[in-house]
Order: C-alpha cells, then sequence, then structure tokens
C-alpha cells in the first residue's frame, strides 16, 4: 500500500510527535516495536527522529526494542535512562541487548542525566564505547550513572565536570596521576561499587589539602561543603579507620555501607561507642545512618551510650542501622544515669526523630524480667522519644515492641 | 443580556475572551492543569480553537506510551488508513 506523506493523518502524527518532551516507554511497547508496525511507522512520516524535540527518554531495555532506541535520541535530550528487567540478569551474555549503536549515537550536547542500569557483567565489555561516550559529554551534566569501570583519560574528563552532582562510581582508585590539587566536581551525591572504595582515601586527602591551603584555585570546593549523601553498594569493612575519613564530609545526611556479615570474613562492624560517637559529632546532619545489616553474633563493641551519642548530636536522624551489643542491655541502660560522663551527655536537650530501631537479628536477651523489659523500653524512649516501633527478625524483641508502645501510648500493632 | 457586578460582559458566541490570545498564559495554565488533572486538559483543549493547540501539546509533552502516539498515526492495527 502506497504511503500518502501528504495526506493529514501523518500530517497530524507528525505534529503531535512534534510536541512530545518526555517518553516513558514501556514493556508493553515492545509490541509496536516487534512487529513492522514501527518500521512502517517510520516510512510513513518520513522522519529520522520519531519524536525531534524529545528532552526525556526512559525505557526497558529489550531485544525488541534495541534497534528502534535510536530513533528516538533526539539532539535536545537532556535525560537519558535505559535499564532491564531484574529477570534479564539471568539470561546468558550473548542473549542480552546489546548498547553499543546507542552509546555510539547518543546525542550528549545537551545532556544533563544519564542513568544506565543493565548487567554490570554485560557491560564491563563496553568499556571503551563507555569512555568514548564520556569523552563526547559537556559541562551540562549533573547525574552520571554509568556502572562501568573507566580508562584514566575519562576519569579526568568527569572530574572535570564542573556541574555533575551525582555520580555512580566502579571505578578503580584514581590514577596516580591525579594530583589532589584537581578541581573535582562538586557532587552531592557519590555512590561506590566495591573496586572504587580506593576513592575515598583520595577524596579524604584532598579535603584535608584543601583546608591546608588557604584560597586554592577557585571553584575547587572540597566535597566537605557539597557532598550529602554517600552510600557503599558492596561490602566495606565497617572499621574505624574506614569510619574516620568519612567524618571529613560534614555535610553528609545519608551514610549508606551495604554490608553484612554473613561472608568468610565473619562480622565486619569492628567501631566502638567512641567511633560512633566521634561519627555523630562530626557529622551532625546525618539522617540515614546504616552501617551493614545487624548479625545475630553479638561480639560488636557498641552498646546503648552510641545511640544517645548518636541521638544527641545527629537530631534529624530518621534511620539507624548499626550493631549493638545486647549482652547486657540492662546493665548498659542503667550506666546512663550512673556514668557521669553520660548522665552529661543525656541532659542535653536535643534528641532525633527516630521511630523505628532497626533490631534486626540482634538477640534480645533472654530471662528478662518484666521490670526489666520496662527498664529497657524506658530507656529507649529517653533516648529515641518519636519511638514507636522495633523491627526484627524472629520474636525475641516482641515483647519490648509492645512496652515501647505501651509507654507511648500508641496501639498495640495486630497480631500477624 | 446578563451582567455580573463590575465585570463588562464579552460576547462569545464567534469569539473567545481576550485573555485566551496571551499565549504565554494560556500554555502556563494549560501546563498546570495537566499536571493536576489530565481529564480537565482534554476539556480545556475541547473549549475553543485558541486553548485547543496549548491544551494539546501541553497533554502531549508527557506520554508513558507509544500506543496513543501510535493511535494517532494512519497506522492502527497493522493496518495502513489516510
Amino acid at each position: 500500500m502506497e504511503l500518502n506523506d501528504s495526506g493529514s493523518g501523518w500530517h497530524r502524527f507528525r505534529k503531535h510527535a512534534t510536541w512530545m518532551r518526555r517518553l516513558f516507554l514501556r514493556e508493553e511497547d515492545d509490541r509496536w516495536m516487534k512487529d513492522d508496525v514501527f518500521d512502517r511507522l517510520l516510512a510513513g512520516s518520513q522522519v529520522g527522529l520519531v519524536c525531534p524535540a524529545l528532552c526525556l527518554f526512559t525505557c526497558y531495555f529489550t531485544r525488541a526494542n534495541q534497534r528502534f532506541i535510536p530513533h528516538f535520541l533526539s539532539p535536545h535530550l537532556t535525560h537519558f535512562a535505559i535499564r532491564v528487567r531484574p529477570s534479564y540478569r539471568n539470561i546468558p551474555r550473548d542473549l542480552l541487548p546489546n548498547p553499543t549503536h546507542i552509546l555510539q549515537v547518543l546525542p550528549t550536547s545537551c545532556l544533563q542525566e544519564i542513568s544506565i542500569d543493565l548487567d554490570p557483567n554485560g557491560l564491563y565489555r563496553l568499556e571503551d564505547e563507555v569512555a568514548s561516550m564520556i569523552q563526547r559529554f559537556g559541562q551540562a551534566l549533573r547525574v552520571l550513572r554509568v556502572p562501568v569501570p573507566l580508562g584514566e583519560a575519562a576519569v579526568h574528563h568527569v572530574v572535570g565536570f564542573k556541574n555533575l552532582r551525582v555520580w555512580t562510581n566502579v571505578c578503580d582508585p584514581p590514577p596516580s596521576t591525579l594530583p589532589l590539587s584537581t578541581n573535582f566536581p562538586p557532587l552531592r551525591t557519590l555512590t561506590l561499587r566495591k573496586d572504587a572504595y580506593g576513592w575515598i582515601p583520595w577524596l579524604a586527602q584532598r579535603e584535608r589539602a584543601i583546608s591546608d591551603v588557604q584560597g586554592g584555585p577557585v571553584g575547587n570546593v572540597g566535597l566537605k561543603a557539597t557532598l550529602t549523601h554517600l552510600r557503599f553498594r558492596e561490602w566495606a569493612p565497617v572499621d574505624p579507620a574506614f569510619i574516620s575519613l568519612l567524618s571529613l564530609f560534614q555535610n553528609l545526611a545519608i551514610l549508606f555501607v551495604q554490608s553484612n556479615c554473613a561472608g568468610p570474613v565473619g562480622c565486619a562492624f569492628s567501631l566502638t561507642n567512641q567511633d560512633l560517637a566521634q561519627l555523630s559529632a562530626a557529622l551532625p546532619r546525618l539522617e540515614v545512618l546504616e552501617l551493614g545489616r545487624p548479625c545475630p553474633t553479638n561480639t560488636s563493641l557498641t552498646t546503648v551510650p552510641c545511640l544517645l551519642a548518636l541521638s544527641v548530636h545527629c537530631k534529624s536522624l530518621s534511620s539507624l542501622c548499626i550493631h549493638l551489643n545486647t549482652t547486657d542491655l540492662i546493665g548498659d541502660i542503667q550506666s546512663l544515669s550512673e556514668d557521669p560522663g553520660l548522665r552529661d551527655l543525656g541532659s542535653l536537650p536535643t534528641r532525633c526523630r527516630l521511630v523505628t530501631f532497626k533490631a534486626g537479628r540482634l538477640p534480645f536477651p533472654h530471662l528478662t524480667s518484666d521490670e526489666d523489659i520496662t527498664t529497657i523500653a524506658a530507656g529507649l524512649v529517653g533516648i529515641f522519644p518519636s519511638l514507636i516501633n522495633v523491627s526484627f527478625f524472629g520474636s525475641g524483641w516482641v515483647p519490648l515492641l509492645s512496652r515501647v508502645r505501651e509507654l507511648q501510648g500508641v496501639p498495640e500493632l495486630a497480631s500477624p | 443580556m446578563i451582567e455580573i457586578s463590575g465585570i463588562p460582559h464579552v460576547p462569545t458566541s464567534n469569539m473567545s475572551h481576550r485573555i485566551f490570545e496571551i499565549d504565554e498564559l494560556v500554555r502556563r495554565v494549560s501546563r498546570t492543569l495537566v499536571s493536576i488533572h489530565r481529564a480537565s486538559a482534554v476539556s480545556l483543549a475541547c473549549t475553543c480553537r485558541l486553548l485547543e493547540e496549548p491544551a494539546l501539546s501541553s497533554l502531549w509533552e508527557l506520554q508513558d506510551s507509544l500506543a496513543i502516539l501510535i493511535g494517532v498515526s494512519p497506522i492502527v492495527g497493522g493496518e495502513v488508513r489516510d
């Protein structure tokens, strides 16, 4: 059938397509891609780009649509995001859709945000393509979430982005050729994968260097002033040396370490009350502090006093997940009012707004009397005045949860 | 003729109020309306010719599927029409 380009139907189609600025391509749209419908659409509309003024494009990346995505890549794109379905992660690498061509033709001049959430193993084959794409980005770039290791040239290019605010980094530590005086983007959010943890000592060293030098290079703002979100996406040792480096980033609101103690190394958490007290004093703006899931070994050196320090110093704290030794929970609660140092700390008026205490797999002390449970509940409420919930595995913490809710005048939770 | 206190009557039989000729204003109203209640933006587009294009363009700005775009093309159900 002959297509009539001058027809009012195609004219209307082109007009409406030109109006489109943001398109979220859904999985269901694959049916338009699989058949020849999309081919006929391109032929009939006689346009190279379906939506020539598109600014924002988000889609699930599939084998069906990979051939057609380039027809949505307008030169006006400011936001670009592709991701694969979680089920794709189990598919053999050779069967995964290949984004090579997309990375090569993606217009980057206006791009402000790019997120590529594909199977990392598959992406790692694309280091050269990603590096080449990064070299084409301009100073408009604000968000870079492309979890691919970068070569030295690409790293140099990224740290030169003056407006970059969000960076997901899986790179190896910075090359030795990256001097501390290098300008670094004023990041607000930094997410690191395991191979990129080497950035932290470098950044900490740089912070110290900036503090030491008065009137450094123009625009060479330290992350101390800008960084609010810091996430470690894979196992990290939660030890004093690691945590002391993080204390330099004073504006942190979210500090997240995805650590667990299930690996061969055993419990990864070796902080003391003193370490956490120092951390809380250094990072008073913390809203989320998650330092790995509490494990049931109950061998950590942190006890109730560190909770008090966190509540007093971090008054915006709303989510807390740390190891806590519960062996002598009742004694630790009582010592809060007996120890002169802790009494002074407890007399300070500020408290955080924590609602849920995350006990995780921490064991609740055995043989605890009704009176002891009340003492523990009252002690926790004294530390966290907004507390109404305790999250945990198993049933050990149930009596405490009931008592906390009773003290706070909150109705009992319905039994599951 | 109905006279609302203080507001001069504007005949609307074959012309819209002149305020609708302020393109920037109409587009801003359309965008706001789309973000609040898309159905009302559709009604706005149907109100008069002056409002049709700004309201429609605001409605078309954000699409969460290709289906509607394909629907306005001469290709429907795999067939070409026009």
